[in-house]
Order: C-alpha cells, then structure tokens, then sequence
C-alpha cells in the first residue's frame, strides 16, 4: 500500500563527499571577511553596562516641556521606564575613536536597533549578547532629556518622559 | 566520584560562533545536520546524487544568507529546510550560484565496497519517483507542509516557522493537503519497481505492485 509516510530509510551523506564539503564550507568561513557590528561600523561602542548612577537626573527642578540634549556623546537606552533610586538599567551607547557626536536625532533609531537586536531586553539591567538574526519586537519608545543633558530613550508611551518628571528630548 | 557529560553546544552557540566566524563550529551544525537535509533533498528529488548536490548548494546557501537565519526552538534545522525547498524548486539557479565553490568538490567516485549500498540506492530511487509521481499531484504549498511535518519530522511550531507562515496557517494547509490526498485516494496509484522504471535489484526484480493510497494521518508534527 502506498503511505506517503513510508518512504526509503534515511541514509547518510558518504563519507568522501561529506569530508569534502566539510573542509569547503570550513575553508569558506575562514576565507569570509568579518563584518564588523553595527555599532562599530558607525564608530560607535557600547561603553556602559548596567547599573550606573545617574547623579540624580530624577530631581530635574522646573520641568520644560522639551530641551535639547548637550552632551551628545552619548545616549541611553533604558530597559525600563523607570527613575527611582538613580539607578540606570539599560546600556549607554557612545561614540568610540572619533571626537564626533552621535547625532542626537537618531536617538530613538539607535536604542530601537537595540532592542531589535535583543541587546536591551525589558526589565534586563545590563547588555544582552546581540543574536544572530534576532528580530526582537520593539516596544513604544519614548525620548527624554535627562538633567545631565543626554538623551535617554525608555519603553513607553509619549507622556512618558512627563511621568518621568523629564522634558521630551528635542532635536537640535 | 564526579560523571562529566559532554553536553553539546546548542545550535543558537554553534551558529553564533560559526557567523562569528568559527570554521569549526559551522563544521560541527554541517555533521549535526547534513544528513537531515540529505535526506530531506533525496525525498523531493528522488535522486540520491541530486541531493548530494544540493545539500551542498543548501549550506552554502546558509552561509551566504546567515544574517537572515531564524532559530525554531532552538534548532537551525527547520531553516535548513526551509533553505533547502527553494534550492529544490530552483534547483538550476542555487546550483549555478554557488559553481564556483561547487567545482572545488572532488568528482564522484565509486569504491568496490559499496556495490550493495548502490543498489539500495537505485531501489530507494525508484520507490521514491513512484511516491513523488503522487505527491506532485499536490500544490506546492501542500507539499512542502507535508515533507517537512511527515517525511522530515518537524512539528508545527518549526514547521511554521521554516515556511514563514503562523502556525494555523500551517495546521489549515495541512488540512487541505489531507483532503486533497483524500481525493486523489479516490483512484489507485501504481508505484512500485516496475511502475516508476526500469533498473533491476541485484538480487532480482520484484514484481511491480499496485497500491491503494494512504493519507498521512497525525504521523509527524505533533512534538
């Protein structure tokens, strides 16, 4: 009877070929230039981990409603939008080598391609190995401005930041 | 005393290392993996030298494409797979892009030792066109959900998620893949030795045989 179940016992690849292709694929990786990250290939490098003190960007005084980032050196990705104690959770991106500024307008795009590639993941306090082919999905984010003068990207809403007690980060 | 186990290092650190560029580790999913594909490409080919040619085609096509690789829990092979039916169906096209690389590998030989496996595999071959001869009735579609949940073994989730589809999607085109066997189990397919060619067994022909069709039930795809 014929069951398109029942086909002919699996069989292996012969040992001649399979060595063959072995030692090709190998030679293929070895010979394949590496490309760099995207971070590096922007000249930039993740240079801050974890919990970091935010020397209480949280106790902003009169609150404006948006303000440029000054230091645009770096920014902040935060894995949640959360203030309390001056504690940072997330990963700071900054510009490595050149003297250059990150441009503060690519801020959201910067810390979305993070979590895109699981490098922030939510409620996770440090960097995440970034996965190969990861597509994470990327939370609502919302752009601050943080006493300090950088900008500071956090899951969440677009009253995020007035929650926070922190001014929308505007472009400029 | 203390009892180490090697544990094998799991597909997500091995594709890691080897897009990182470990030769070795690309070199250890190649060995996990190769037959499956092998295998996988003979059954949609009915060709054990096609297959060959094309699991090659198939891991040189994963490393050109590595960035796009998709992980089903945590197992590289539902991608292969995946990988592999767009070589199968342009089979011309993904063997000519990677002739170059292709052109490296030695050219066949057959050893003395090996005469009974080669006329296993002639038997396989033929069986397998006579299965085929029925399969290709089904739409593209309808076949490859059926490779990959019957022949080859995947459950729905990774059979999903090497078909780019969500998994209802994937459970209805079964569904529709079953009624259409239904109907064509309607009428008798002969499949066989003698139906599918001519190449005799070294140890005799068989007489050819004529088989009512079985519609795969819930074998495969329920892990």
């Amino acid at each position: 009877m014929l069951n398109l179940g029942r086909v002919p016992a699996a069989r292996s690849l012969p040992p001649g070929p399979r060595e063959a292709l072995r030692t090709l694929l190998e030679e293929v990786v070895s010979t394949t230039p590496r490309r760099r990250r995207w971070w590096f290939s922007r000249s930039m490098v993740l240079v801050v981990t974890g919990t970091a003190v935010l020397g209480g960007a949280a106790a902003a005084g009169a609150l404006v409603a948006a303000r440029p980032a000054t230091d645009k050196k770096v920014v902040r990705c935060y894995s949640v939008a959360v203030l309390e104690g001056g504690n940072f959770a997330g990963v700071t991106v900054a510009r490595g080598g050149d003297p250059g500024a990150i441009p503060i307008e690519d801020a959201l795009a910067t810390c979305a391609e993070l979590w895109r590639q699981g490098v922030v993941v939510a409620g996770v306090a440090s960097a995440q190995d970034p996965g190969i082919g990861v597509d994470a999905p990327v939370p609502e984010l919302a752009a601050c401005t943080l006493e300090s003068g950088v900008a500071a990207v956090f899951p969440g809403d677009a009253g995020t930041c007035g929650r926070l007690g922190l001014p929308d980060l505007l472009a400029g | 005393m203390t009892v180490h186990h090697d544990v094998p290092e799991a597909d997500s650190v091995l594709w890691r290392q080897a897009a990182g560029g470990s030769p070795a580790a690309f070199g250890t999913l190649f060995e996990r993996h190769a037959d499956a594909v092998y295998n996988h490409c003979f059954r949609r080919t009915a060709s054990w030298s096609a297959a060959e040619d094309l699991t090659s085609a198939v891991f040189l096509e994963a490393w050109r494409r590595r960035r796009d690789v998709v992980l089903s829990s945590d197992s590289i092979l539902p991608w292969l797979l995946a990988v592999a039916n767009n070589a199968i169906r342009n089979q011309d096209r993904a063997l000519r892009r990677h002739r170059r690389l292709l052109a490296k590998l030695p050219p066949e030989v057959a050893a003395p030792d090996v005469a009974d496996d080669a006329a296993g595999r002639i038997d396989d071959e033929r069986f397998m066109r006579g299965v085929l001869a029925a399969f290709e009735k089904l739409t593209p579609g309808e076949q490859d959900v059926l490779a990959l949940c019957v022949w080859a073994g995947l459950s729905y989730t990774d059979a999903a998620v090497a078909l780019g589809v969500p998994v209802g999607t994937l459970r209805s085109r079964l569904s529709r893949a079953r009624g259409h066997l239904r109907r064509l189990a309607m009428t008798s397919v002969a499949v066989g030795p003698a139906a599918a060619g001519t190449a005799t067994r070294a140890n005799g022909a068989r007489p050819p045989r004529r088989f009512p069709m079985v519609v795969p039930g819930s074998e495969g795809g329920t892990r």
